[in-house]
This record gives structure tokens, C-alpha cells and sequence, in this order.
């Protein structure tokens, strides 16, 4: 695995009262291409 | 994608790039640590040229005293940008919008180019010719790339890993080869399709 450069942990996100992301964890490492894929707009990975 | 770049201040969680947390930083501290964020529907100023539009990318203070070097690298990947210059962005194609958007991106010196929808309502050739694009910008520039897409075979043929989130919550991640062949990944997108 390359080493990362992006690391994301445990991530809540809102808006407002509304929440989009629960405990979301990911990472990219150098040069890599990484996709995110959302089934549904309330799962956009957008937020 | 938004809360990385510091559009969106997330409730709960830690964001680090690098060796630095930026979970809660503003947009323009994220684009000055070398993260570029290419929005959802380009968001060009369509009055504004070109040229102008693409070097609005270098406006932080790192990459601002490269801009001329970076702009001589990115038309070399873009030619639309140095045969266009002073066209205005709202008389482009879709396609070319879209360019000019990564462009604009890839000035801003970033170490991750995040890219929301890159696909969106392009015809497939364009499609082909941006995925290339991405592939020659990890390739030859070392850059990652973070992108979100909605069609899960073209993203998982054009990326190494992806990470496939429902309602909210991450429910499978890996290589790009085993979520081809994942059942699951069938199921969700495809309704048991073969990919």
C-alpha cells in the first residue's frame, strides 16, 4: 500500500439536524486514484 | 468531499493531511496545504476568459510565485487552455468546461486533486479522453486523485481503490479489482447484473 497522504477517521457530518455521514473512514495514499461510490443522495459521498 | 476541502465543518471525527489535522479549517487554509477541489458542475465564472478562469487556481500564496511554470505544465495536458485562452467559459463545451475546471485545480500545485462528478453529463469519448487525463495526472505528476461517480464500473476501472458508502455509512472498500468482482457490489449498484 503507498503510503497516505489523506486520512479521514471517524467522520460525523450535519447539516443542521440532518446527518449525511456516520464514523465515515477512508484514506488515499500517494499517487493513487481513489473513487468514492454513493447509492443513494442522502449517501452523496459530496458531504 | 466537502468537509475535507473546508467547505463543511464536520461534527464529529479527524481529517489529516499530511502531517496536518485539517478537519475544521476553512477553504482557502486546505488549498494553501496542496488540496484542490474541482466542484460538481465545474462552477466556472462563465464571464471570465479562459485564461483567467484557470489562473484564479494559483491565487494562494504557494502557489501564486509558481504560476507561470505551472501554467506552461497544465496546457501541455490541456491544449484547450493555451487555443482558448480568451474565450469566454460560458461558450465552451461541457467537456471543455470541465478541463478548464481540473485546470484550474491542477494550479493550485495540490498534492490531492479532488474531483467531484468528472463524468457529469459528458459524452462518452470525453469521458474516455477526462479519465485519460486523470490517468496521465497520477502518472506523470505524482498527484492523487479523489472522485466521486455515480457509474461504478467506469469509476472502478479508472481508480486503484474505491470505497462505496449507503445512506451515510461506508459498507465496503478495496481495491478496484475486488469490488468488480464483488456480489455485493452487484447487488447494490446493479441489481445483480454482471459487471
Amino acid at each position: 500500500m503507498t503510503a497516505p497522504l489523506l486520512v479521514v477517521e471517524a467522520l460525523d457530518v450535519a447539516y443542521g439536524d440532518f446527518q449525511v455521514l456516520w464514523q465515515a473512514a477512508m484514506h488515499v495514499g500517494e499517487a493513487e486514484i481513489v473513487a468514492l461510490l454513493g447509492r443513494t443522495e442522502r449517501a452523496s459521498p459530496r458531504s | 468531499m466537502n468537509t475535507i476541502s473546508g467547505l463543511i465543518t464536520p461534527r464529529a471525527g479527524r481529517i489529516t493531511f499530511g502531517n496536518t489535522r485539517i478537519d475544521g479549517l476553512p477553504a482557502h487554509r486546505t488549498a494553501g496545504e496542496g488540496l484542490a477541489h474541482v466542484l460538481e458542475r465545474r462552477r466556472l465564472f462563465p464571464f471570465l476568459t479562459v485564461l483567467d478562469n484557470v489562473m484564479l487556481g494559483a491565487h494562494n500564496p504557494t502557489a501564486r510565485p509558481h504560476r507561470d511554470e505551472t501554467l506552461k505544465r497544465v496546457e501541455s495536458l490541456f491544449p484547450v487552455i493555451g487555443s482558448r485562452q480568451g474565450q469566454l467559459a460560458h461558450t465552451l463545451s461541457g467537456g471543455e468546461q470541465q478541463m478548464v475546471a481540473i485546470a484550474r485545480g491542477l494550479m493550485a500545485r495540490p498534492r490531492l486533486l479532488m474531483i467531484d462528478e468528472p463524468f457529469l453529463g459528458l459524452s462518452p469519448r470525453i469521458v474516455q479522453q477526462i479519465g485519460g487525463l486523470m490517468r496521465r495526472i497520477r502518472d506523470e505528476q505524482g498527484i492523487s486523485i479523489l472522485f466521486i461517480e455515480q457509474n461504478v464500473e467506469l469509476a472502478l476501472r479508472l481508480a486503484d481503490r474505491g470505497y462505496i458508502l449507503e445512506s451515510g455509512r461506508t459498507i465496503l472498500d478495496g481495491t478496484s479489482a475486488t469490488l468488480l468482482q464483488s456480489p455485493e457490489v452487484k447487488r447494490i449498484f446493479l441489481g445483480d447484473v454482471a459487471l
